[in-house]
């Protein structure tokens, strides 16, 4: 991940102007081990299956991943002109790590992965515009029997 | 690593940049010559790594170019991705070409690095300047989505110093 120094200063200032509103409360738990957790994958990088309508430039929507998708088959319609690709260009791992996630299945670290992954489109929008799509993908989550997610903010 | 291989390495220039293009009036032609000088690349970069991140537009890069030329010379081509208004299909028909070029320079020896990447991109190529000009063009188009586009999509704020106002 880019760290904010090392940002040119004018996308240093644009993200550190970005609403960050707290949370009322500190929902987060601890649970199980890693080993016997069931994890999905949850990015804003505007990724979509290959086909797939685009995201539009301002979208609080999600799209789905299927869990046996392959790199070629996701393409990327963030529409902030301002981030390097070139990473993601040269590995999807970058910003969707399902290579990383399904080594650490085969190794035994972490118990099995999703049906299916999501993808939001981080630009345009502050917080509060992806909480009604945030909420429904929760519900998602749960009856796919997952217990963590794994947040890649693009 | 031998004392050869560190001098070779030393010399190896991050990017090879085509040659210059031959229709320096000519934008849309310009582009069209650089995207066919690139396809090799592009297509050496496609067989090693067995994925592609073009694919937004559905059009092939040339087809893009062309997309792009017509709409330079203020005409209204066709769109790229039918159902997708022309601001969508200008902003896709940018990421898609701009993913051609990264992909293809990146294939080439020297293992470039993402600035080096920008600055062959912006500095070198026709399609930078097809870019710069098209936000000229259209940052005041009738048309709403052009508009948008052109103003806050199509070039990123560490380039805005080159586009002219």
């Amino acid at each position: 991940m880019v760290r904010l120094s090392d940002l040119e200063p004018g996308d240093r200032a644009h993200l550190l102007a970005k609403p960050c509103p707290p949370f009322a409360n500190s929902p987060f738990v601890i649970g199980p081990p890693l080993a016997r957790r069931r994890l999905a994958i949850v990015t804003t990088a505007g990724l979509t299956r290959r086909g797939d309508d685009p995201f539009a430039l301002s979208s609080g929507e999600y799209r789905v991943i299927p869990g046996d998708s392959d790199g070629n088959a996701l393409v990327m319609s963030h529409s902030s002109v301002n981030f390097d690709r070139t990473g993601y260009q040269q590995d999807l791992n970058v910003v969707f790590p399902i290579d990383r996630a399904r080594e650490l299945v085969a190794a035994g670290e972490l118990g099995s992965l999703a049906d299916f992954h999501y993808s939001f489109m981080g630009a345009s929008l502050d917080a509060d515009g992806y909480e009604a799509g945030a909420r429904e993908l929760a519900g998602l989550l749960r009856r796919d029997g997952v217990d963590a997610v794994l947040l890649s903010p693009v | 690593m031998s004392a050869l291989a560190h001098f070779i390495e030393d010399l190896v220039c991050p990017v090879s940049f085509p040659a210059a293009p031959a229709h320096a009036d000519d934008p849309g032609a310009a582009l069209a010559a650089e995207v066919a000088s690139l396809a090799p690349w592009y297509a050496f970069a496609q067989r090693r790594s067995g994925r592609t991140t073009v694919g937004l537009t559905g059009a092939p890069p040339d087809a893009i170019a062309v997309w792009l030329a017509t709409l330079l010379q203020g005409g209204t081509p066709a769109a790229l991705r039918g159902g997708a208004a022309a601001g969508d299909n200008l902003k896709l028909a940018v990421e898609d070409l701009k993913a051609y070029y990264h992909e293809a320079a990146m294939a080439q020896p020297g293992a470039a690095d993402a600035a080096a990447v920008a600055r062959w991109f912006w500095d070198q190529t026709s399609a930078a300047r097809v870019f710069l000009a098209l936000e000229a063009l259209l940052r005041d188009s009738p048309d709403a989505g052009l508009r948008r586009v052109a103003r806050e999509y199509l070039i990123p704020r560490v380039q805005a110093h080159r586009v002219d106002r």
